[in-house]
């Protein structure tokens, strides 16, 4: 049996705001294995970061989880107590947010950040404070150097405005995997990065991934970086999963005509001549929406029988697509 | 071939931390080299993708060739008009027939005009048209650009940021400009929205007969819409050629660097053997001296610490900047 | 992380302006004190009306007559008299008319000025900057009241003179105010955008800039307003303000100064008066600035 390490199931997430009701995560399910990359693709509006902000337990007023269970490594943590959550992350998950430079505190020098993750979660540190501080020093000059920091010594006490932007998103993964977590949640951290920066720092999460054998979830909206460095992939839609499955089979043979109108959507250095096809429309409000497939409105396909709940439903090993009518386009299986 | 555009030697420099009294004092100040003597020709009726990383002076060098920053020296011929030298009155004049379209479509716009107010802006500006004749044009642009006459009355912000980039492109285009600068025009925007935008863009051009530059890091993009592509590093074109060329047959390291960074859908074993760039951007106050590449260039050699190369031509229409690939270097030709 | 990412898009025709109004007229406190202050101002206004006495009808027989809920009070006369025996209501209510027509001139006149000079020094920088800025620095090191107490003593007291000394100083602070958000404006693109269809400087300062600044304008003039109204009373305090027999708060408490063991009437309701109408201006700047600062939304 594999070895799950976390686990969603059927999650539901609402902030309650003036204009109503908004349901940003709507039924979202998904396991995670040990050592496991996963992708996480979708647009502003998909949900994709509401539902990792969900289990960080990072949802704050008017935002509640309304419904559904997040185990991690079979502890419940719907409803998991402050106290607990603090010591979880950090230690045991750790997330590295889009914008590097606002998430790093610009009044502590890195090294007193990442200090203070290890003085905080790491059990191993022994001896009087003092002797505490010196080994977390001694394991933060590590990890920076890890994170290919150039001559870390030097650039140990400096603040974090005088890190350029990647070295900066270098810094954050830094902290984030100082304790060793055996879940990293990366949300967009190369999307305000440069293309050779980018390049860089995914490099070097799939190094630690399998150093570390920690399991990875990767939140994108470039489905490039999901087809080189995720294993599996899901797809969100208006606060939905509507497709998931193994990286190179969803993209040799999308079957949502969501996944398939992304794909066209992207120009491909590969084929210029290809013409992009965009999706027609925009992501609907996520206020009180009807029990109706979400993507109908742009969708080509959308027929009557569409104005239904519509589930998941199995379409291939391991696949698994929110659609009455899936398939690809002369496929011949529409 | 006729050129709408010809810039030669086009240099600017900020004045960082000087002020009026530093001046006075003849204290030298901060100079930051954002673009640092640039020669581009765009041929009427095409598009030529500028591509380079964020802080490499692209941005400044299309706000340059309009005016919005004034240049620090070299020449700017418009339509044979050298538009460096021209008085208030000719520049404004000359605005009309150059415009810009920018990156950011929630900053782009006023949140206190409504849109038809935006939209009417430059007509009103050169008084080209008044009362109902005003507003017809603006209709018709607005139903040009996938927008209609209802949202004449509303705010920016109720607009979603697709839409909001139509306002801004229906804004640039109504006084049938010639040439128009695209600064990441879809840059912020999601994936089936860029697609859309993308596809606007290249209608409007055809339809028109503009002439774009075209600003993007993302370097798909910049192949999918270009006739021909210059890439920037550190204020100066190092390699420039038509689209396929640049593509196909990249002669600068950088170019090759950027290429191979590119996250691929296909399954592909790039991902092993791609030139792998070191550290970051240096420093544009304080550049580096020769081949302002050499300090991440996988291939760098002496002379390139020493000389700065100049772009060449090296077959028929394809340039580079590079000791590597020069007729007369090091290594006597490629 | 809510917002944003759920982008809704506001489904009703309305402007940002309208939409922190309502914001601000949710709020039961604002309201009440908004009435309060628009009340003041009615009574300002109506003050001849209402006024159940002439305010400088003095009558020695009536001298310091006490409220009228005291012993020898009298219901004519409800808050007493004071040493000429002038009825204290109606010269409260006259008084009004000072210090409101004063606190709404001064920051009129500040914030017009202070308006054009900030939006010239963060638009236009260069020269234009470090002129204005330096004089700004330089009439923000004087004390605020000893500076309006040397100009009057130049130009003599009077009603334009007040408002003039006070308006000297006060426009430096929504100079500040405007320049730093000007500055923190110019480098938006809408800005940017406006230059490159051709829009001339003026237009883009009027018209681009300025309607984006003026919520924190409105703001800080509300503020300043309460506090020019009790620098007003401080220069009538001190004998430098409104001349006698023009009623007027601060010279009131003045007046009633060395009455104030006995016929404490006299300084405490022009007192109360003061207080109350500067407590309803901040109170309603308080629920205007909650309004405005979007990190007080949601």
């Amino acid at each position: 049996m594999r070895d799950t390490v976390l686990q969603i199931s059927d999650l539901k997430t609402c902030f309650d705001t003036r204009d109503g009701m908004v349901t940003a995560v709507d039924g979202v399910s998904l396991s995670l294995n040990r050592g496991e990359c996963l992708g996480v693709v979708g647009e502003s509006g998909s949900g994709k970061s509401v539902t990792f902000a969900s289990v960080m337990g990072l949802i704050k007023k008017p935002g509640f989880i309304a419904n559904g269970s997040i185990t991690f490594e079979k502890r419940e943590l719907v409803g998991l107590d402050p106290t607990a959550y603090r010591k979880l992350r950090g230690k045991e998950i750790a997330m590295t947010m889009q914008d590097a430079l606002t998430a790093l505190n610009p009044a502590y020098t890195v090294s007193n950040q990442i200090i203070e993750v290890l003085l905080a979660h790491d059990d191993t540190l022994t001896g009087s404070r003092k002797a505490k501080r010196k080994q977390a020093r001694e394991q933060a000059l590590e990890m920076l150097k890890l994170v290919g920091i150039p001559s870390p010594e030097s650039r140990f006490d400096d603040y974090p405005h005088q890190f350029s932007g990647g070295m900066r998103q270098r810094v954050m993964i830094a902290i984030a995997l100082a304790c060793k977590p055996r879940l990293l949640i990366a949300d967009e951290p190369t999307t305000a990065l440069d293309v050779t920066i980018q390049a860089q720092v995914l490099e070097l999460i799939a190094g630690i991934r399998e150093k570390l054998g920690m399991s990875v979830i990767l939140i994108t909206h470039d489905l490039g970086v999901v087809a080189e460095y995720c294993d599996n992939v899901v797809v969100m839609y208006a606060g939905q999963i509507v497709e998931r499955g193994p990286t190179h089979a969803v993209i040799a043979n999308p079957q949502h005509p969501y996944t398939q109108g992304l794909l066209n959507s992207i120009p491909r250095l590969s084929d210029l001549a290809r013409r992009i096809e965009p999706i027609k429309g925009t992501v609907p409000e996520l206020v009180n929406l009807p029990a109706q497939c979400r993507f109908m409105d742009r969708c080509t396909r959308a027929r009557p029988a569409c104005k239904t709940h519509i589930a998941m439903q199995d379409c291939g090993p391991e696949r698994e697509v929110r659609c009455l009518f899936p398939g690809t386009p002369g496929g011949g299986d529409v | 071939m006729s050129d709408l555009l010809r810039v030669t030697g086009l240099v600017k420099h900020f004045d960082a931390r000087r002020g009026v009294f530093g001046r006075m004092l003849g204290n030298p100040g901060i100079l930051v080299q954002a673009v640092n003597g640039v020669d581009l020709n765009i041929g009427a009726g095409k598009t030529l993708g500028l591509i380079g990383e964020s802080g490499c002076g692209k941005s400044t060098l299309g706000r340059a060739l309009l005016r919005l920053h004034e240049p620090t020296s070299g020449e700017i011929s418009f339509d044979g008009t050298d538009i460096t030298t021209l008085d208030a009155t000719a520049l404004k004049a000359m605005r009309q027939r150059m415009q810009i379209i920018f990156q950011d479509p929630y900053a782009s716009l006023n949140p206190r005009r409504t849109v038809g107010e935006i939209v009417a802006k430059p007509l009103q500006i050169h008084k080209l048209a008044s009362g109902s004749e005003l507003k017809d044009r603006v209709v018709s642009i607005l139903n040009r650009v996938g927008l209609n006459s209802s949202h004449l009355n509303r705010y920016p912000h109720q607009f979603s940021g697709g839409q909001r980039q139509r306002i801004g492109i229906a804004r640039a285009l109504i006084m049938n400009p010639k040439f128009v600068v695209c600064d990441e025009p879809v840059s912020a925007l999601d994936v089936s929205i860029q697609a859309q935008i993308i596809e606007l863009l290249d209608d409007l051009k055809q339809e028109l007969g503009l002439t774009y530059l075209f600003i993007s890091h993302d370097i798909s993009v910049i192949g999918y819409v270009s006739d021909r592509i210059a890439v920037m590093y550190m204020g100066k074109i190092v390699e420039e050629g038509e689209t396929s060329e640049v593509l196909e047959n990249p002669m600068h390291p950088y170019t090759k660097a950027l290429l191979s960074s590119v996250p691929h859908l296909e399954k592909s074993t790039t991902r092993r053997d791609r030139i792998r760039l070191k550290g970051d951007l240096p420093s544009p106050i304080n550049p580096p001296k020769g081949c302002k590449f050499h300090t991440r260039c996988p291939l760098a050699i002496d002379i390139c610490r020493q000389k700065e190369p100049a772009l060449e031509l090296l077959n028929g229409t394809q340039s580079a900047a590079c000791h590597l690939t020069s007729a007369d270097g090091p290594k006597g030709g490629v | 992380m809510t917002m944003a990412q759920t982008e809704l898009k506001a489904p009703r025709p309305e402007t940002l302006f309208q939409r922190n109004m309502k914001l601000f007229a949710s709020s039961k406190l604002s309201m009440f004190f908004l009435c309060v202050t628009i009340g003041f101002v009615v009574m300002a206004v109506a003050a001849p009306l209402i006024a159940p006495h002439d305010p400088n009808e003095a009558d020695l027989f009536r001298r310091l007559m006490p409220p009228a809920w005291m012993e020898g009070g009298d219901w004519a006369y409800v808050l007493g008299c004071d040493g000429l025996g002038r009825d204290i209501l109606s010269r409260i209510i006259y008084g009004s008319r000072i210090s409101i027509f004063i606190g709404a001139s001064v920051i009129i006149v500040a914030t017009t000025i202070g308006v054009l000079a900030g939006l010239a020094a963060g638009f236009l920088r260069g020269w234009v900057d470090v002129v204005i800025s330096r004089l700004v620095d330089i009439l923000l090191g004087f004390p605020y009241l000893i500076f309006a107490i040397a100009l009057i003593a130049m130009t003599g007291p009077g009603l334009q003179n007040i408002v003039l000394a006070l308006a000297y100083k006060e426009w430096v602070i929504p100079c500040r105010v405007v320049r730093g958000e000007t500055l923190a404006t110019t480098g938006v693109e809408y800005v940017e955008a406006a230059q490159a269809m051709g829009a001339s400087k003026s237009n883009i300062m009027l018209r681009e800039i300025l309607p984006n600044i003026l919520s924190p304008v409105l703001v800080v003039s509300t503020v300043r307003m309460a506090n020019v109204i009790i620098l007003e009373a401080s220069l009538s305090f001190l004998g430098l303000g409104v001349q006698p027999p023009t009623a007027s708060w601060g010279a009131m408490v003045a007046d009633g100064r060395s009455f104030m063991l006995q016929e404490w009437w006299l300084s405490t309701f022009p007192g109360l008066a003061i207080l109350l109408l500067v407590l309803s201006i901040n109170v309603v700047s308080q629920g205007l600035r909650d309004a405005f600062d979007p990190k007080f939304h949601d």
